[in-house]
This record gives structure tokens, sequence and C-alpha cells, in this order.
């Protein structure tokens, strides 16, 4: 990770700071499991420098950003350049106390606390991901203030005081404005640190697909991240709904590819299909067709050895 | 000819905007194939021409030719040319074209290529020869005509001058007709009539190349002035009068005289300053109508309002069934994210009443968890746009509205149907049905258009009424064409007067509309307009409106939209 920083150009300061952070926490070997091997890596150098530094000065982080902005990437690839063990909790409508900090159970014969993912990841001072933290309830996430804040501690009413462990970050992604989502409200946004994400270029699209598909014809990594282009501009327009905004499925259709179907089918599994509705599913194909040739093949698609 | 579908007609919308790279135009000129189907090769080639030229002066080429009787060659042969050019324009960015444009060219020759010289028509031959030329084969052209081809094909370096300059001449020459308008000053009357009876004959979809174009009447017409129906008889009428006036015509005020005073006094104001407003439930006014020209207008209603109950008698069976759909879609979402329910379970609040199980059976589940999820009450206000631009959708909008109050009675959840229009100055809100009346559907069904439509005061009388309603969630669904347009002017800071229509009523909307949002409201539109008032929709709505642009699409666009509100709840 460190040497993929370094080709990025984020500053030898931080890249030190980052280094000594390791050697003052390193990872035990039951964490070692927890540490993220990232697939993907998260292009940007300036959100790097700002993420990093953040992280390195102890601020948690929020990252907002529509849909394919790599959010989930880059909170993915910070735990793994920080060597630290990663929670991943997800938020929904019904999160509440309970399911984060931890609850009541039965064990032996007697009740006894069950810890949640936030109360866990503190006592071994992980990375806690708080993957769309705004899918909840604002009043269920008031537990967390004192976790978040200066205090940085969890109060378990009948139990003890849990206090985190100095190198525990949280880092909240949220998607604004879709559906489902909800305003978070100023005492829980007060608590980060956050970094608005950048929509990903052409190019660094294309740097992406390059990156994963090393054998990928320059030309069509051109118009396949063209074609996500296009799909983001007719949903930003909303003429469609986001669902075939799907980089995740963009990739998995060019391995598919490069695993031996035709580009069309692919493209069809990986893209289209992710809409329900016909007629959104058919403006998508419009413009799959108005990109490339659905008939194409890996032989096409892929330099050979 | 084949008639084009809605979605089909959507569809090669959306291929121009995306090939156009804008999706802020409504797309005048699109291409289909003989079955209908939107054409992804020319349309892509008609948004290209989109970005890399300016249009507006293309169009005027285009334009010109509809004054001939030969409109569709000359227009065509244009297409052909803009086609040379753009083509080779976007190819660097669109490989995939060259693929496209071979299959297009072997289609068309396959269907025109073989037909016998003497059947030729001028159009096809040298279509012909510019698609046997694409495939890289010889025209087989005679010298003369050739020489023309060679002409037509625009290079790709001429910009959009150029091209009007040789279209210019190029007609001329060989065709002896001239590219530009002259139709406006000289004769307007008469050329229009004649223009007006041959379109007519050929009808709005037209051959173009393989397929068909969309040829509605106003193509290539730079964004005309609507015409509107101004029936206001009443405009020399006293302000009492006028009142007086109003309630005849629409109804008994629902509120006394102060109330409507201080209703005016808050509402009325800003960009509608000495504007009124009616608020009424259509129970007709004690005082008899006075001359015959409103008794005539009163008989057109009620045949109108016969007319609204037979339309949606006539589909009935289909209009059941997409009330079904959007009323279970409605449960479903509802059922999903709002019930609170406690569940058994192995952690959580200890069950004192159960602790004996775990000793005795060693079941675990003495717990009880409450899922969370209380939504409080929701209400849902239905405004439908009452103003002459709805005239030839006065069923439509009307069945709309009856399905959408129908499925919410089927919900349980109470729902306001009203309408809105504007004359003389005056805002008329007519309310249909309150949210106690679940019997009152019916009344829907007396959704009669006329007058303008001030839809930025409309919005804001339905946020104060709304802001009086009883209940936590509040949700209001706009059938609207987006098309604000009234005759009292905007007063502007420097003393000036703004038309109240297009931009300025757009932008007074859409203020009004994030007002009533902040207030708490989530605010939907159902546009029922035509597709060059989309962009206008998006600007006013975001992302919270859905294009219906026929009954059967309702259910799912609406039900949709809903869940999402009811999700942010």
């Amino acid at each position: 990770m460190i040497s993929f920083l370094r080709q990025e150009g984020i500053e030898e300061s931080v890249l030190e700071q980052v280094a000594a952070f390791h050697s003052r926490f390193p990872a035990s070997e039951e964490q070692a499991h927890r540490i993220p091997q990232p697939k993907f890596h998260y292009y940007g150098k300036e959100i790097w420098q700002q993420a990093l530094t953040a992280l390195l000065a102890g601020e948690n982080l929020l990252l907002v950003g529509p849909k394919a902005t790599g959010k989930n990437v880059l909170a993915e690839n910070l735990a793994a350049v920080f060597g630290r063990p990663e929670w991943d909790i997800s938020f929904y409508l019904n999160t509440d106390a309970a399911s984060l900090i931890g609850t009541d159970t039965f064990r032996g014969g007697e009740v006894c606390f069950r810890s949640g993912p936030i109360t866990q990841c503190a006592e071994q001072g992980g990375f806690g991901v708080l993957d769309e933290i705004n899918m909840a309830k604002n009043e269920s996430l008031a537990v967390l203030h004192a976790t978040l804040d200066f205090r940085r501690i969890i109060d378990v009413p009948g139990y003890e005081r849990i206090t985190l462990r100095p190198e525990t970050r949280f880092i909240a992604t949220m998607n604004y404005g879709y559906a489902g989502t909800r305003e978070l409200n100023e005492a829980l946004a007060s608590r980060f640190m956050v970094i608005n994400m950048p929509i990903i270029s052409q190019d660094n699209l294309q740097k992406l697909l390059l990156s994963q598909f090393p054998k990928l014809k320059e030309s069509y990594a051109e118009q396949l991240s063209g074609l996500f282009q296009d799909i983001r501009k007719k949903c930003d327009s909303s003429e469609i709904s986001t669902k075939a905004l799907d980089l995740r499925g963009l990739l998995a259709a060019i391995n598919l590819v490069e695993n031996g179907l035709p580009v069309g089918q692919a493209l069809e599994m990986g893209i289209v299909n992710k809409s329900f509705d016909p007629f959104e599913r058919q403006l998508v194909a419009d413009l799959i067709t108005a990109r490339i040739r659905q008939d194409l093949r890996a032989d096409d698609l892929f330099l050979k050895e | 000819m084949n008639e084009v579908s809605e979605q089909q007609r959507r569809r090669a919308v959306n291929q121009i905007w995306n090939a156009a790279k804008d999706y802020h135009f409504a797309p005048d000129f699109k291409a289909y194939d003989s079955e209908g189907s939107a054409d992804v090769y020319w349309n892509s080639i008609i948004g290209a021409v989109r970005r890399h030229y300016e249009y507006p002066k293309l169009a005027a080429v285009l334009s010109a030719f509809q004054q001939y009787e030969d409109s569709d060659t000359y227009e065509g042969l244009f297409w052909l040319g803009l086609e040379n050019a753009v083509y080779q324009k976007e190819l660097a960015e669109r490989p995939v074209l060259a693929e496209l444009r071979r299959d297009y060219a072997e289609r068309f020759l396959k269907v025109y290529g073989a037909l016998a010289q003497d059947d030729y028509h001028l159009y096809d031959c040298l279509a012909c020869a510019h698609y046997r030329r694409a495939l890289g084969e010889e025209p087989r052209l005679n010298r003369y005509d050739i020489s023309l081809l060679d002409e037509l094909e625009f290079s790709p370096e001429m910009d959009t001058d150029e091209i009007v300059d040789r279209a210019k001449s190029l007609f001329e020459r060989w065709f002896q007709i001239t590219t530009e308008e002259r139709r406006r000053e000289k004769k307007p009357l008469l050329l229009r009539l004649r223009k007006g009876g041959k379109q007519k004959g050929r009808g709005r979809y037209r051959r173009f190349g393989i397929g068909i174009v969309d040829h509605p009447d106003r193509i290539y017409a730079p964004e005309a002035d609507e015409l509107r129906e101004e029936d206001s008889p009443a405009t020399k009428l006293s302000a009492a009068e006028l009142r007086r006036f109003m309630t005849g015509k629409y109804g008994e005020a629902m509120y006394p005289p102060q109330q409507i005073m201080e209703l005016e006094r808050k509402l009325c104001v800003g960009n509608h300053a000495f504007c009124h407003l009616h608020f009424t439930k259509g129970v007709p006014a004690a005082a008899k109508i006075q001359n015959g020209f409103e008794a005539l207008k009163k008989e057109q209603e009620s045949k109108q309002i016969e007319r609204n109950r037979q339309f949606y008698r006539d589909h009935l069976a289909e209009n059941r069934t997409a009330i079904s759909r959007l009323a279970s879609r409605i449960q479903n979402s509802v059922l999903l994210y709002l019930q609170p329910s406690s569940v058994r379970s192995d952690a959580g609040k200890l069950d004192g009443g159960r602790v004996w199980r775990a000793a005795c059976l060693q079941d675990g589940k003495v717990f009880q968890r409450t899922e969370q999820g209380n939504m409080g009450d929701l209400s849902v206000d239905i405004l439908l746009d009452a103003s002459t631009s709805q005239m030839n959708r006065q069923e439509t909008v009307s069945t709309q509205g009856y399905m959408i109050a129908e499925a919410m009675n089927r919900c349980g959840i109470p729902c306001r149907v009203m309408s809105f229009c504007s004359m003389t100055g005056y805002t008329i809100l007519r309310v249909f049905r309150d949210y106690g009346e679940q019997r009152e559907n019916d009344k829907i069904f007396e959704y009669v258009s006329n007058g303008c439509n001030r839809d930025g005061l409309a919005v804001r009388a339905a946020h104060e009424l709304m802001k009086d309603s009883p209940y936590e969630h509040k949700v209001l669904i706009l059938l609207s064409d987006v098309k604000p347009h009234d005759a009292m002017r905007i007063p502007t800071e420097d003393g000036e007067y703004l038309a109240y229509e297009k931009d300025a009523g757009v932008r007074d909307t859409a203020a009004e509309v994030r007002r009533a949002r902040a207030d708490g409201i989530s605010v939907i539109c159902v546009f029922t307009g035509d597709e060059a008032d989309l962009p206008a929709a998006k600007l006013v709505y975001g992302k919270d409106f859905a294009w219906i642009p026929s009954v059967e699409l309702l259910a799912d666009a609406v039900g949709n939209l809903l869940q999402n509100q009811i999700r942010n709840l």
C-alpha cells in the first residue's frame, strides 16, 4: 500500500507518520485476519492526503458522495494503510443502540452483556466503517455521540464504562439525497471531518480499469469508461434510476468477458439487468449499443500474451 | 405508417440526449425504424449534430424546406449531408458508430438498392450511392448526380455557417429553392393555410431512410410563444363584482371573507403581489348565472365532466388494476418500513415473564426486541393543474387524480384533492374532497380546465392549507405540465414587471416547492405535459418527479415516488 501511495504522490512526511503509527500500534496476530487486503486502490491524491492527515490527527472521517465514488474502497484502503483491523457496520433503518453497542443476553444461566461491533472495535483499537450512516434514524445514533467526540468513551447503562483505545478510528460513509437516506443531524456531523468524494473522472476510471485488467486494450478501456459516464449523465438528469450506475457491475462484467463471455451478455448481466424496469433496461442497452459492439469477445478486448 | 408508441418516443429522445451529451433541450426530430422502434444510429447522429453545430441555424434551413412540396426530399438530403460530416467527427469518440453505420447502410441497400432504375426517387438514388460509399463500394451514379452527392456530403471540417452557406448555394442551384425563410413577412396566413392542408395529408410520421421520423407540426420552429386562451370576460369588473364573478363561476368560497383577507395578506406578497385567492369546494353559488356566455361555458363544463367519467369507465378494468397495484405498492412500503413490532429474541430487553423458560427449557429466547419505526400519520394532498394548457388532457388528468385518491383510500391514508387555475388575477383552489371524505372521490371528475396557471401561488396556498393539517407527515403530489403562465406579472425590485411565464414562472414555482420542502412537506410531481417542458420539470422538482406519458404507467411511477418518500419519513 505504501508504495502505491508513494506512486500517487503523497507527501513523504505523511507517509513517515503513517509508518510511525504502525510501529506504535502494531496489530496482534489474532487481529491479522481483520486487516483488509484491498482488491481495488482508490485513486485521487488530494483525497488521500486529506484522509490520511485527518486520521493521523485522531479525527473521525465522514465520506460523502453519490454512488460509485469509491467511498467504501477508500475506507477499506485506509484501514489497510494503517494496518488496523476493520469492522464493517452497515446501518439500516432499524439500527438501534443495541445493535451498535451491544445488549443483554443470556449465557450459562445468567444475563450478561454481549458486545456489539462498535464496542468490539473500540476495545481492540480497530477502524470502524459505519456504512451508509444516514440510513439509520438520528435518534438511534445519539448513543454514538460520546464515542465519536473528544470523550472517546462508550457508556453502557448497567455495565462498565469503556474507553476507546487511542488507535481507534471511525470512518462513516453516506450517500446523500438518494432514496431511503435522510439528513444527518448536526450533532452527529460535527463529530466528523467531512470529505466530499468527487465523482470518478473518466481518466481515473480508465486508470482503474487498466490496473484491474492490465491486458485490457486502452481503446476499450476508454469506451467502457465513456459508457459509464454516459450512464451517469442519464442518471443525473433523472431519466433512469441509479441502479445501472454500478461500477462493481462494470468491473465484474469485464471480468466475465476476460473469462469468455461476449461483451453484450456480460454487460447485460453486470449493468443492464441491475435495473428491474424493462423500459429503463432498454435505455441502458441503447447506451451500450452506442458505445461498443455487443459481439466482441476476450480476443478483441484484451491484448494477447 | 406505423404509430410510434410513447415509450419508443422517449427512448429516441434519450438516445439523442446521450449523443448530444446534453439533457436540456427537447429534440424535435426523432428517427425510428419501420416498426416504430427508436433507431440508435440515426438518433445518435441527430444528437451529435446538436453537439457539434449550432442547431438553430441548421433548423432554420430545415424549417425553410417545409414551405415546399418536396420538403421531405430536401430534408432527407440535408440530413444525409449532415450525417456524412458528423459521423466522421464522432468516430474518434465512438468507434462503434462505424459498425452501426455499416449495419444501417446494409439494411438500407437491402430495401432500396435493388429497385429498378426508373423507380428511384431522387432521394433514394442519392442515399443508395451515399451508403454504398459508406460501405466502400462504387456509388453507381451518373456523373451529374455524383457531383451533386459530392457537394452534399459535407466535410467534417466545415463549421455551421459554412454548412448553411453550402446548403444555400446547393439547393438554389440544383433545386431552385431558397433555404431562407421568407414566409413570415409575406402573406403569413395564406402560407400557413397551405402548409396546414398539406401536412395533414402527409401525417405526423413520415418516411426517413429505411424508417420513419416523428414530424410534428411545429418542427424546427424556435420555441414559439404558446397561444393561450384567456377567457376572461370579466376584466372590466370592479373588485367586488370580480369576487362575485368567481363565486358564480367556481362556487361559494370555503372561508369567510375575513379569513380570506388574512390569507391574501399573508400569501399574496412578493412575486404574487396584487393577486387574489379563491378557495372553494364547488358548492354552486346562490346567485344565478347572468349572461349567455357563462351559461354556454357551464354547459361545456358539464359535458366535459361527463367525458371525464366516461373516460374512466371506458378503461375500467385497467384502471382498477392500476389502482390496486398502486395501493398494494404503497401498503407494502408502509408495512415494510414503518410497522413497529416487538419480537422474541435471544438478546435485548429481558422479559421477566419468560425467564423460567431459560432455566427449565434451555430456551434462550427470553428477551424482547422492538423493531423501530412508528411513522405517525401520513396525509397526501393532490393538486391538479387545471389550466387551459391541460385542455386536451382533462380526461387523463382527472382519471389520474381519481386513481391516486382511490389508492389512498384503500391504504387508509387521508387524502385531499384540489385543482388550481388562475383568472384575471385570481388563483382559484377548488377542493374536490377533503381528508375525511373518503366517499367523495367521484367529485374529482368535476375537474375542468380553464384559465391560466400561477403554479407558484397555488403551491404556496396548498402549502398554507397543509400547515393546518393535523397529520405529522405530509406529501403533496402535483399533477402538472410545469408550464406556469399567468396574466398578472411579477413586480421586481427596480419597479419593472416580469411576465409570469417561462423562466420567471418556473423559477418562482421552484422556489415555492423548495419552501414547502423546507417545511417538511414532501413535494412530488406527476408530470403530465409535453417533453419540451421536461427540463423545467427537472428544475422545479429535482429527482422527485415522474414523467407519465400514458395512464398505464401511473401506478408504477407514482408507486415508486411515494415509496421513496415513505422511506424517508
